[in-house]
């Protein structure tokens, strides 16, 4: 009865074998040079340590957003033709229609979106009146892990416990 | 290719549904367009057309006794999904007249929740006639995703907000549970489809199995979640206090009418094995009951009172749910399933058209500044404005169960569904809880007939035509319909 699932188990193997060697042999096998900024956790490219209720841009999260919904469903054509092609011609505009429909709800928030404006990155668009003029008053700048791209000196635990930053002259070294 | 009287039968099983998906396609697309800058006034009343056309539809759809189903058998056309789907899209009528008024005076006046509403409907409706599991869960999460966002639609308010996470945690939870069951129900019996699983219980001897016994604890955990059966029914006052009180009114008709149309449906399938089940919903039922009406007792806020009223109200719906195996008493055949199905829906219709009307006069009441929601906000209300102190207290008293109103009709046919059924002890134990809630009810009536106000007079609301119109159309169906209840049934063609 389970004899069907053996594929899985040999692919099982398989995967955990080839994916394990390699984290073990570059484990042994890499050179390790370690920097303050490599061996910080990584968080999406975002700083991982700091306040959580810092200003970050989300344009970029609502087009990640948008782009997921529309990539999973642009997916399910590939499957849909693959049988469209190799079904009997008797059903093949029974086919078509269905994913007439489907691409119609798809278009239907895909216009729905155009026109609401959540693809317009920045042209076009005044910016809106602030009510609170305190959101413009200094704050501490919004850094990324992979912004600073001067030399990189390690930290020696003997300078009083902070990081090493006089070689640093980067405009991303701030912490 | 399928044969073309086969699809035109399954699309005109849907036909409501595609004809509420249109309107709502309409509305969100010619709001970004057509109408970007124009009268918003044109968005709720596109969806009202649109609600009364698949209301046309529906009732035009014929009538067949049972046994009837489309797309392979997935979706059961019979007088339970109708009368339901009646019932849900009377409720969004209602609530598209509250949103008006409501989204208007708050400043929340936005096409999308009238495209939420119209989605979440024709997730409702699928709900209520779904004929296999895997439709009902769709159905089930179309629903509630609408749901979610309408609770967080006043966003920049942190109740809504809070209220929108809260319930779409637990929601997920709900969900999560719902679908173990049917897994696990699937696995028991080897099919989805609710009349194939009716066949196979039927028809199999001995004890049901653990795997069995385990899928219908999961589904009724999941089916409580979203009807807000305690010890289920966390989420519910919190949600229904924090989200838009139009929204409130949607939720709270909606998906209790989703939730009990496909408690129907499930635990009718469970029927041959219901010596397994029916403990646990009359234990549950007592528990919503008392729970529901004690907890009411001591709010002080109308929304979570309502809230904890509609706790209760699903706890006398699972009277008729726990008469719905009673299928021969002392071995003669007996209408007891008949019954209980007859009286679940006229008692959802009742629930509707007065927990809605009970939150239109809050809506009615609101405005931009003034989000009343307090009992203390209805302070002399009789005085300031008669009319809707009048409706409020109408409501009440038809929530109490007192003649001649619909409520007192629903709650009669549950009560004779359920001595019909031999479920004495539920029948005791609602007719006591229904007396102790008669209290919190008219304390609502005190408070608005017996004390002054104390507060400054309000900015006056800037639009009121579509609450008051929903008001009295509530109003108006609970009378007549609570004198004549036998006309409620030659409309929606229910009952025996």
């Amino acid at each position: 009865m389970l004899s069907g699932y053996l594929p899985m188990l040999v692919m099982l193997v398989l995967a955990t074998v080839i994916a394990g060697s390699m984290v073990i042999g570059s484990f042994f096998l890499g050179p390790k040079k370690p920097s303050r900024f490599k061996s910080e956790s990584y968080e999406c490219g975002m700083t991982p340590v700091g306040s959580a209720r810092e200003r970050f841009p989300i344009k970029f999260y609502l087009i990640a957003m948008l782009f997921i919904i529309f990539d999973i469903e642009t997916i399910f054509l590939y499957p849909w033709a693959v049988t469209f092609r190799d079904s009997v011609k008797s059903v093949k505009m029974f086919y078509l229609a269905e994913m007439g429909v489907f691409v119609l709800i798809l278009f239907v928030g895909y216009f729905y979106i155009l026109g609401k404006g959540a693809l317009d990155w920045d042209e076009g668009r005044e910016p809106e009146p602030v009510a609170d003029p305190s959101i413009f008053k200094p704050r501490p700048p919004i850094r990324f892990g992979n912004e600073y791209s001067g030399p990189i000196q390690i930290a020696s635990k003997s300078e009083s416990g902070t990081p090493a930053t006089s070689a640093a002259a980067g405009p991303g070294k701030r912490l | 290719m399928p044969d073309k009287s086969v699809i035109i039968g399954d699309m005109q099983a849907i036909l409501p549904m595609i004809v509420l998906w249109v309107t709502a396609s309409v509305i969100a697309l010619g709001d970004v367009s057509l109408w970007k800058r124009g009268n918003k006034a044109i968005n709720p009343l596109l969806a009202i057309v649109g609600v009364l056309v698949a209301f046309k539809f529906l009732v035009n759809t014929p009538r067949v006794a049972s046994g009837a189903t489309a797309f392979a058998k997935s979706l059961a056309i019979d007088p339970l999904g109708q009368i339901s789907g009646i019932a849900l899209l009377v409720t969004a009528v209602l609530s598209i007249l509250l949103a008006w008024t409501y989204l208007k005076n708050r400043g929340l006046d936005h096409a999308e929740y009238y495209v939420l509403l119209l989605l979440s409907l024709t997730g409702a409706m699928m709900m209520a006639s779904a004929n296999d599991l895997i439709v009902l869960f769709l159905g089930l999460e179309i629903l509630s995703f609408g749901l979610y966002v309408m609770a967080g639609f006043a966003r920049t308010e942190e109740r809504s907000e809070e209220a929108s996470v809260k319930y779409f945690l637990l929601g997920a939870f709900g969900s999560a549970f719902l679908l173990y069951g049917i897994a696990l129900v699937y696995g028991a019996t080897q099919s989805t489809n609710l009349e194939q699983i009716r066949a196979t219980l039927s028809s199999s001897s001995g004890a049901p199995g653990p795997m069995l016994l385990a899928g219908i604890g999961l589904l009724i955990v999941g089916l409580g979640f979203k009807a807000a059966i305690v010890p289920f029914h966390q989420w519910t006052p919190d949600v229904y206090e924090g989200a838009p009180t139009a929204a409130t009114a949607y939720m709270a008709g909606a998906a209790k009418i989703g939730a009990f149309a496909a408690m129907l449906r499930v635990f009718g399938a469970l029927t041959p094995v219901a010596a397994s089940w029916l403990p646990a919903i009359q234990i549950l039922a007592i528990v919503t009951m008392v729970f529901g009406n004690l907890l009411a007792v001591t709010q002080t806020n109308v929304k979570r009172l309502l809230a904890y009223s509609s706790i209760a109200h699903a706890g006398y719906l699972l009277v008729a749910i726990a008469a719905l195996p009673s299928e021969t008493v002392n071995g003669i055949a007996s209408n007891a399933p008949d019954l209980a199905v007859g009286g679940a829906l006229f008692y959802l219709f009742a629930y509707v058209f007065m927990t809605l009307g009970a939150f239109g006069v809050l809506v009615y009441l609101s405005s931009k500044g003034r989000d009343v929601q307090h009992v203390n906000d209805l302070r002399g209300l009789a005085k300031r404005e008669p009319a809707a102190a009048y409706a409020m207290m109408f409501f009440m008293l038809s929530l109490g169960g007192i003649p001649p109103t619909m409520g007192f009709m629903g709650k009669w046919q549950i009560f004779y569904a359920a001595v019909t059924g031999q479920q004495i002890m539920l029948a005791i134990v609602m007719a006591l809880t229904s007396a102790m809630a008669v209290y919190y009810y008219l304390r609502v009536v005190w408070v608005m007939c017996f004390e002054e106000t104390t507060e400054a007079a309000a900015p006056e609301p800037v639009a009121r035509t579509g609450a008051m119109a929903a008001i009295m159309l509530a109003a108006a169906a609970t009378i007549v319909f609570g004198i004549a209840p036998n006309l409620l049934n030659a409309i929606t063609g229910m009952g025996p």
